[in-house]
């Protein structure tokens, strides 16, 4: 289940655990990041189980088999060492969390590559199917 | 004289009363005797047999019924049940668990049965088919299947909308450990569970409820950007189309639940019906809105601008309507497809926020039921 940490407890669990936002000489995702709504968002939430597939954070959810959402990240989050997580808003989500997030989830291939930031990503995870987020976990009615 | 004329009045009262009263009861009997040879007829013809042989037939049942009484109460813990079959004539089937030579046949002449008896050796009795049918029964956690009961076939089974989630949960878990057999639907019967504007799924809110143009096919809409795999009560609705540009929405069928012109206006539950909807063209600057949305519930807002830049949305044409209550949050995560409103008349479903002002909570963006209509081919259900 989801697993939020505060930011004030992380260098405990960085020490204890080695799980570090990306350094120099770090493993290093494929970490697609979009470049805002300019003070404007979806009012949706996104939700599925992060995984590491290809080298890119995804969303997994049931689906016909089980579907992949590649995940593109607000420019402030920064991705955790080997591609463990992502580290965004003072909270951390590790892999195998499953979570809703704020964003909206996008189909139209064009579209979300005109909003990226960064370098182009990788062609093996460009899975169709895209989740621009916006905000860390939210509590589900 | 007045005396002459009331007494012949009186006279006429009873004789019209009591001529009345006998024409309503013989046309009760007759009523009731066409029904029978009706459903008599119908009988014949179905089963592509004589009238006479028809009523030779009938004639058994409160025989058979008889029967049915006595192994169920006399021997349950060998009935396994009986039915009846026509192909080629009409037989009587019971069914005994264990080895009961000649039992069936027995029991039958004893009560006058003419028709042909078949005895069926079955392995569990009625009584345990049926516990392990309410034993499930009162273990459902969610209304998405039906515990059903094959006699014919001596067993339980169930079938369901999604039997990869219904075997995900423990209420699955034990049908599977009680051997049942799952068959996948596309809906359940029983009492119609009704959806509409402003119900949750796990993502967003559902918005208006539509009919598919030129054709009988509804549906409910919510947000373009919501996943396009939508649930509600965990039964899946199946995404249909999804438009950008001025609607930011998207449609799904909804199979199991009847689809309502209602839509919830607050947390509390209130629904109200939908009885019109108010075009983009006829909403005007500074006018009231009310939504509705699972996050933030309730609220209202003053129209700030009708051609509001909605980014989020691919290919937006700016003709978004933008909400705005400076002391309100009117959107968050989860409100999207929401239903948008005043009074009785759909304006909307919500889209996303934008700024509102460095001292005020931002705005509601919403894109119009014209769009909505038009980007999708459907139109808002009414009563």
């Amino acid at each position: 289940m989801m697993r939020t940490r505060n930011l004030a407890i992380l260098p405990l669990l960085f020490l204890l655990v080695g799980c570090n936002p990306i350094g120099a000489g770090s493993a290093s995702p494929t970490f697609p990041q979009h470049g805002g709504f300019d003070g404007t968002g979806p009012a949706s939430l996104v939700q599925g189980k992060l995984v590491l597939e290809a080298g890119c954070l995804m969303f997994e959810s049931p689906g016909t088999g089980y579907e992949r959402t590649l995940l593109v990240w607000p420019s402030s989050y920064v991705p955790l060492e080997g591609g463990a997580g992502v580290l965004g808003d003072g909270v951390e989500l590790l892999l195998g969390d499953e979570v809703l997030l704020g964003g909206g989830e996008y189909t139209d291939e064009a579209w979300v590559k005109e909003r990226l930031i960064g370098p182009p990503v990788k062609p093996e995870c460009l899975t169709g199917r895209y989740a621009l987020i916006t905000s860390m976990p939210q509590e589900a009615q | 004289m007045r005396r002459k004329i009331l007494t012949f009045a009186m006279a006429l009262v009873w004789v019209t009363a009591t001529s009345t009263s006998s024409v309503v009861a013989q046309d009760a009997v007759a009523v009731s005797a066409a029904a029978t040879s009706d459903d008599i007829e119908a009988y014949a013809r179905h089963h592509q047999i004589s009238r006479s042989l028809a009523e030779s037939e009938l004639a058994e049942l409160p025989q058979i019924a008889a029967m049915q009484t006595l192994l169920s109460t006399k021997s349950s813990e060998i009935f396994g049940g009986i039915w009846i079959s026509h192909e080629p004539t009409l037989q009587v089937n019971v069914a005994l668990v264990g080895d009961q030579p000649g039992h069936a046949t027995r029991i039958a002449a004893e009560f006058g049965i003419k028709a042909r008896v078949q005895q069926i050796t079955v392995e569990r009795s009625y009584r345990q088919l049926l516990a392990v049918a309410d034993n499930l029964r009162e273990q459902r956690q969610v209304i998405d299947h039906v515990v059903r009961i094959d006699v014919r076939n001596n067993r339980v089974f169930v079938q369901a909308i999604n039997p990869a989630a219904y075997m995900a949960r423990a209420d699955g878990r034990a049908a599977q450990l009680a051997g049942v057999t799952i068959e996948k639907v596309p809906m359940i019967g029983g009492p119609s569970v009704g959806i509409y504007a402003g119900l949750s799924t796990p993502t967003c809110t559902l918005g208006w409820t539509v009919r598919k143009n030129g054709t009988t096919t509804d549906g409910i809409t919510t947000a373009a950007h919501c996943p396009d795999s939508q649930t509600y009560l965990t039964i899946n609705l199946p995404f249909q189309a999804a438009a950008n540009g001025s609607a930011d929405a998207q449609w799904h069928t909804t199979p199991g639940f009847t689809d309502e012109p209602r839509f919830k206006v607050n947390f509390a539950g209130e629904v109200r019906v939908v009885t019109s909807i108010t075009s983009y063209s006829s909403v005007i600057v500074g006018q009231t809105i009310c939504k509705y949305g699972q996050a933030t519930g309730y609220g209202c807002g003053e129209v700030e601008e009708k051609e509001a830049d909605a980014h989020w949305v691919p290919n937006q044409t700016g003709r978004y309507i933008s909400l705005k209550r400076c002391n309100t949050d009117l959107s968050t995560g989860g409100d999207s497809g929401g239903p948008v409103f005043y009074n009785l008349s759909a304006f909307g479903i919500v889209s996303g926020w934008q700024f509102g002002g460095l001292l005020c909570n931002d705005e509601l963006v919403f894109a119009s039921v014209s769009y909505l209509q038009s980007g999708l081919n459907v139109t808002v259900k009414l009563p």
